[in-house]
């Protein structure tokens, strides 16, 4: 990484993934030193099971496992491969310890199995012996892969080391080849002396190799490299890679922490074969907390759940893991379903035995709905009759669902978020341009445009941004590249940046389709006209005329190709995935794309659209980061992803109703308060989970709880902060502070929702809250001038800060002190209610 | 036999293996009493494995080198890394001991056994065993080959009458006239990285080395076939080699990444100059003798004072690495192919007229780019036509005044390394990965010859 400051790495912290690509013995000698529980005693076992059941032999290097399934009494399933003995019951295959059977004669033959006190056959058939040569595609990239050689911090690093580059983990073979081959006059190979060749005394440290011994002496890998030489060192054709990946067993439930568990990785391959590259392919877990994985097994640490991650020549796949720990005593009760949500969400809760919180109170459900929907807690009033409406409790929260999602208050909200992931910021778009496009994008929320046209609106913006303010997405985007990474990752939740430099490390996205996507915006073209800047008194300043004037967005015809950087070859737009249809000769390339991306046939639009909503609601998505979909990023209940999915399709994308359903579910109206059975769910959303209000909900409601509205530079007197058209009109330091994003990246990532000490003493010392709570004339000084029952102050503070009545207990406690105190009690109850975590979180 | 109570029997267990543990890791000198240890026999596997990779010539991390004896004797920046008899002040036991060594960085730690090993050999003496031939790569007679070797490089003598080609271990070198074989030259280096022809035809230096371990120039009389001079410059290999206009000096680059002049006969180095960045790779000389350019792959093409060694400029913008690079044969000007495709002429002098809107001011000509790095690049002697290999396997040809090509040749099984103009212009020589040379009429692309450099013999005896 000290070539370049990743993106990814920075926004994601995706550290640990980078370091399992090092090299592998250090990776490993890391995870080892981890205290892993011992091993769980093996429980009684009525029959054992092979995974695959017999196994077919192609050549003589053709070695492959199986994994060995002991079936517990009451049926359950624990894997015992680690504990199984094997015996070859002839000499036509040989098999090692760890259960490699590798075919030496033609013919049938059977292994014999023992393990956990049972006995079983395995056949194998051969059906050839032979060595087939070695092939640079199928053989030689996968140990570059595997021994490390081409992984970042080695000869994969932008500049390679040494003097030596491949490319990262081998995503370029003809790269590679050239690399190994060709460069510098085939230095790296001696034709002559196969022994003396310079990519055989590396690794093997004959000579000083600073990346230590890679390669054991006579390993099969060094033997590989040898005989692929000695045969001339030749490339095949690139067909000869893998195309998908097996990995068993397909399903993995573990009963208990310490126990193990094998994988078999299978690689296939378009001529219809396949190969056990379980020895080859990269396997590691996304969360060591739960569960370590090294090489082919894992050790569960804990309860809980997670994927192991496995990469073999750029072919990504994922097995989800659920380690169930010790459950006795569990019994299951289903929460009520309010909607098509809580099904799959009680399934799910029940393959995991997790007992969901509780209903949430009326008073809980009006704070978390209100800042939910609209960005600010309900005022004392609106509490008031909510609480005292004798309505049925789930009759009264649907309505006062449908009334917040038509409010004003709920378009000011989303068009603020809208805003953030449009990168609506005066320094791209002018400060006129910013309250254009802001007002557009309210205007739509307003209106609930469907989301399909909505985007479509956007993408395929063009004139003056005057007259179509959508088109200051583009322009704020500019170029091609920004606008392939953003609007795949905004509108897909698909990174494309790490394809920009070479093939996404972690998905299947390559470098070519990083271009060819951006070739669809190759000839979008910007120019400045001529409204507004007619208009300016001080006609030859350049920045006060960008700041107000307009934008005319352009297809520019003869502009525009976009070029791959490795070869300079003009790139054709294509998708990455899924059907483009034909194009007319003179079509704008972007109307195709756009067909593309919004169409009900794209899986990525719905569903990640349904996901980063459901992570506004819930706190985290049921793919999470919710702007990051790929293989090694599973979804943590994928039947209620598909279901929303499906809903919002088959709904006509229509934002409203999916947030209506979100809300009506029974699922978000759960407790935040958790139970013996769920404490330590995080990812099942059985209980709601707090979430720290966001800077502009912050500021909003300290406002409701005061009355006292803070002004901002440029913006009418009373105005909310999520009006601001950006941070650089209105605003200020609490916003900033307090995480509102600069709107200068398409992730979500950018607006910040931690707790540091900086926004601790902020609250407790700041001038922002201190000054609402002590504004001359705000609400708590009327009131404390109005109302002369202590009680009833104190209910009304509680009721503003917290939208919660107090307890009888809490009132008793409270004394506001007498005369001009009292003001000053007044205000202390409510900075010290303003600064606790009942405030801070939507809980 | 009465069983033994469990924990007896794994205790037992655990002993037995832990001993033979310790026994299967110790060699057998140690156990022998009266064999000393071995410096070259018992240390030397231990530090290849463990240490060379940092301590080395190429890198001398901490100014140490485990390498070989001569470089572990010299003291390091901290002194000496052992003091023989005394391990208590020998440093080297101090790094690599201990529940967390400090060495090696990467890998495993060495095990008690290595080091008690290492130990000793220190209390021993810390003698050195090493054999005389140890480190050599010479050879007696010419190898034989089984398989051909790739033509890394190719020269015609100035005067037509000799082409030189790179073998293994070997120049080898033929008469233009029919292509019969002349001579077999077989020096200490095991790969020929390029090969230059004195003005008088009468010696021909040789860039070579053995990659990762040794760089040397030879020079050899090529009417006596006898090897003038040998130069070990450098630990690893050297790759480009040129004669000045008055044949005194030779500049020579490499990829220890320095630029030097050496005075020819004696060896002496006359200049050396460090700025490149990464290994350089060739070298031209002006015409004047007094200035001469190198090319690196830290994309340079720098300008240097042949005398001083004075830095003047980059000539070049700096886009890819200059894989390979050859002056005009008349003018000032020089062709460069890049690793990235690019195929470009600049002039050779100052840089000093660019400006912001324009930085890139000694750009002559800028060639269609090529599909991967350019392996080789040549002028035909009255700078007509250009010549660049490409990994493909083509070599394609360019008319120097106005960029268009002209001709590719093809049929080379794998990319071509080497490119040489007869000096009458009516020969293109072609040196390739499928170990042959051939040979074209530039003016038509037509292939007129093709020459398999090395014998090939049947019997497997030079095994792989």
């Amino acid at each position: 990484m000290n070539k370049h400051t990743h993106p990814l790495f920075v926004t994601l912290g995706l550290g640990w993934m980078l370091a399992t690509s090092i090299a592998t013995s250090a990776a490993d000698s890391a995870a080892t030193e981890k205290a892993t529980p011992p091993a769980p005693p093996i429980p009684a076992i009525r029959a054992l099971l092979l995974q695959p059941a017999s196994l077919t032999l192609e050549d003589g290097r053709d070695t492959r496992r199986v994994l060995v399934i002991g079936e517990r009494t009451d049926g359950a399933r624990i894997d015992l491969t680690g504990d199984a003995r094997w015996t070859a019951e002839s000499g036509g295959v040989s098999v090692d310890a760890e259960g490699r059977v590798t075919g030496l004669k033609l013919g049938q033959t059977t292994v014999t199995v023992e393990a956990g006190g049972k006995k079983i056959e395995l056949p194998v058939n051969v059906v050839g012996t032979q060595l087939k040569s070695v092939g640079f595609v199928r053989d030689i990239e996968p140990i570059l892969s595997k021994t490390g050689c081409n992984a970042g911090p080695c000869h994969g690093s932008a500049k390679g080391k040494n003097g030596f580059k491949l490319s990262l983990r081998g995503y370029d073979p003809d790269y590679d080849y050239q690399a190994l081959i060709n460069d510098l006059g085939g230095r790296r190979l001696n034709r002559v002396r196969v022994d003396e060749s310079l990519m055989l005394q590396k690794p093997l440290s004959d000579v000083p190799h600073e990346g230590r011994q890679a390669l054991r002496p006579g390993s099969l890998n060094h033997q590989l490299l040898k005989q692929w030489i000695t045969e001339g060192a030749r490339f095949e054709p690139l067909s000869a890679r893998a195309t998908n990946l097996t990995v068993l067993p397909a399903i993995v439930e573990i009963d208990l922490p310490g126990r193990r568990q094998q994988f078999i990785i299978l690689a296939h391959y378009s001529d219809g074969t396949t190969r056990d590259v379980t020895d080859d392919a990269v396997l590691s877990s996304n969360n060591e907390e739960i569960a370590l994985v090294k090489n082919r097994t894992l050790t569960a640490l804990r309860r809980g759940e997670m994927a192991v991650l496995v990469r073999y020549e750029g072919l990504y796949s994922a097995r989800e893991v659920a380690v169930m720990g010790d459950r006795s005593g569990f019994s299951f009760a289903a929460m009520p379903e309010y909607n098509g949500i809580d099904g799959p969400v009680n399934a799910k809760l029940k393959r995991m035995r997790i007992l969901p919180s509780d209903l949430c109170t009326d008073a809980e459900f009006l704070r978390r709905v209100s800042l939910d929907l609209t960005g600010q807690p309900p005022d004392v009033e609106r509490l008031r009759a909510f609480l005292a409406d004798p309505t049925e409790s789930r009759k009264k929260r649907e309505a006062v669902i449908d009334t917040l999602l038509g409010s004003k208050a709920y378009g000011e909200f989303w068009a603020n978020k809208f805003a953030d992931l449009l990168q609506c910021n005066s320094e791209n778009l002018g400060k006129k341009g910013v309250w254009m496009f802001r007002g557009w994008i309210e205007g739509q929320l307003a209106a609930n445009r469907p989301y399909d046209q909505f985007v479509r609106d956007l993408v395929l913006a063009q004139g003056s941004t005057f007259e179509n303010p959508a088109g200051n997405y583009l322009r704020a985007l500019r170029d091609p590249s920004k606008m392939t990474e953003d609007i795949s990752q905004t509108f897909l939740g698909v990174r494309f940046n790490c394809n920009k430099c070479h093939d996404h490390p972690f998905e299947r996205w390559t470098q070519n389709q990083y271009y060819e996507l951006g070739a669809f915006f190759g000839q979008v073209a910007f120019k400045q006209g001529t409204l507004g800047r007619d208009l300016l008194i001080r006609g030859n300043e350049t920045y006060a005329s960008e700041q107000v004037s307009e934008d005319i967005v352009y297809r520019n015809y003869n502009g525009g190709d976009v070029r791959h950087p490795k070869n300079a070859a003009v790139m054709k737009p294509k998708v990455p995935y899924g059907h483009l249809r034909a194009q007319t000769a003179d079509e704008d390339p972007r109307k195709a794309f756009a067909d593309w991306l919004t169409s009900s046939d794209n899986p990525y639009f719905a569903r990640s659209t349904v996901n980063r909503f459901w992570s506004y609601f819930f706190g985290r998505g049921i793919i999470d980061p919710v702007d990051d979909i790929r293989a090694g990023n599973p979804p943590s209940n994928p039947e209620l992803l598909a279901w929303l999915e499906k809903e919002f399709v088959a709904g006509g994308y229509d934002l409203r109703q999916l947030m209506r359903t979100l809300c009506n579910s029974r699922t978000y109206q759960l407790s935040i308060i958790p139970n013996r059975w769920n404490e330590d769910d995080s990812v099942n959303f059985s209980h709601a989970l707090p979430r720290r209000l966001s800077a502009e909900q912050l500021l909003d409601a300290v406002s409701i709880a005061t009355g006292h509205r803070p002004s901002f530079k440029d913006m009418p007197a009373g105005a909310r902060s999520v009006t601001a058209p950006d941070g650089m009109v209105g605003g200020g330091d609490f916003l900033a502070l307090f995480g509102r994003p600069k709107r200068q990246s398409a992730c979500e990532c950018e607006r910040a929702g931690n707790v540091t000490l900086a926004h601790t003493l902020n609250l407790v010392n700041g001038p922002t809250l201190g000054d609402c709570v002590t504004a001359s004339g705000n609400d708590i000084a009327r009131l404390v001038k109005a109302e002369p029952d202590d009680r009833k102050v104190i209910e009304h503070v509680y009721m503003a800060c917290l939208s919660r009545p107090p307890t009888s207990k809490e009132i008793d406690a409270i004394q506001l002190g007498s005369g001009a105190e009292r003001l000053a009690g007044t205000q202390d109850l409510a900075w010290a209610l303003l600064n606790s975590p009942s405030f801070l979180f939507n809980r | 036999m009465t069983p033994l109570p469990v924990h007896l029997a794994s205790f037992r267990l655990r002993t037995l293996s832990s001993l033979a543990a310790l026994t299967l890791g110790w060699p057998a000198s140690l156990l022998a009493v009266d064999a000393p240890v071995s410096w070259f026999k018992d240390i030397t596997p231990l530090f290849k494995r463990s240490c060379n990779g940092c301590h080395n010539p190429n890198k001398l991390k901490g100014e140490i080198d485990t390498s070989s004896y001569v470089g572990f004797l010299k003291p390091g920046k901290n002194g000496p890394s052992f003091v023989p008899n005394d391990p208590a002040k020998s440093l080297v036991l101090a790094e690599i001991t201990g529940k967390e060594p400090s060495m090696p960085k990467e890998g495993d730690a060495l095990t008690v056994a290595e080091t008690t090993l290492i130990e000793q050999w220190i209390r021993e003496g810390a003698k050195d065993d090493t054999p005389v031939d140890a480190y050599s790569t010479r050879i007696s007679a010419p190898p034989t080959y089984t398989s051909q070797p790739v033509v890394a490089a190719l020269a015609i003598s100035p005067d037509g009458r000799w082409l030189a080609s790179s073998g293994y271990h070997e120049v080898l070198v033929f008469e233009t006239e029919g292509l019969k074989p002349y001579g077999r030259w077989v020096g200490e280096s095991t790969r020929i990285e390029s090969l230059a022809f004195s003005m008088d035809s009468r010696s021909l230096a040789v860039a070579a080395g053995v990659p990762a371990r040794l760089g040397e120039v030879q020079i050899w009389n090529v009417e006596t076939g006898h090897q003038s001079v040998a130069w070990k410059i450098s630990a690893d290999s050297v790759y480009g080699v040129s004669w000045s206009p008055s044949g005194d000096r030779l500049a020579v680059a490499g990829a220890d990444k320095a630029v030097r002049v050496l005075a020819y006969p004696s060896g002496k180095e006359l200049m050396r100059f460090d700025n490149h960045s990464d290994w350089s790779l060739q070298t031209a000389w002006l015409p004047s003798g007094t200035r001469l350019i190198s090319g690196s792959r830290d994309r340079a093409i720098k300008l240097i004072d042949a005398t001083s060694g004075q830095f003047i400029d980059d000539i070049n913008k700096l886009l890819e690495p200059i894989t390979c690079l050859v002056r005009h044969p008349k003018e000032e000007t020089v062709l460069y192919g890049g690793g990235e495709g690019g195929l470009r002429i600049y002039k050779a002098k100052e840089n000093q007229d660019r400006t912001s809107g324009n930085n890139d001011v000694n750009l002559v000509r800028d060639f269609e780019r090529q599909p991967g790095p350019v392996q080789a690049v040549a002028f035909s002697p009255d700078g007509s036509r250009i010549a660049a290999a490409v990994p493909n396997g083509e070599v394609r040809l360019y008319a120097a005044a106005n960029g268009q090509r002209t001709a590719t040749l093809g049929g080379h099984d794998g990319a071509v390394f080497s490119l040489c103009f007869s000096p009458d212009g009516t020969a293109l020589y072609t040196g390739s990965f499928d170990g042959l040379i051939r040979r074209f009429d530039p003016a038509t692309g037509r292939l007129t010859a093709i020459l398999q450099p090395v014998p090939i013999s049947t019997a497997n005896t030079a095994g792989p």
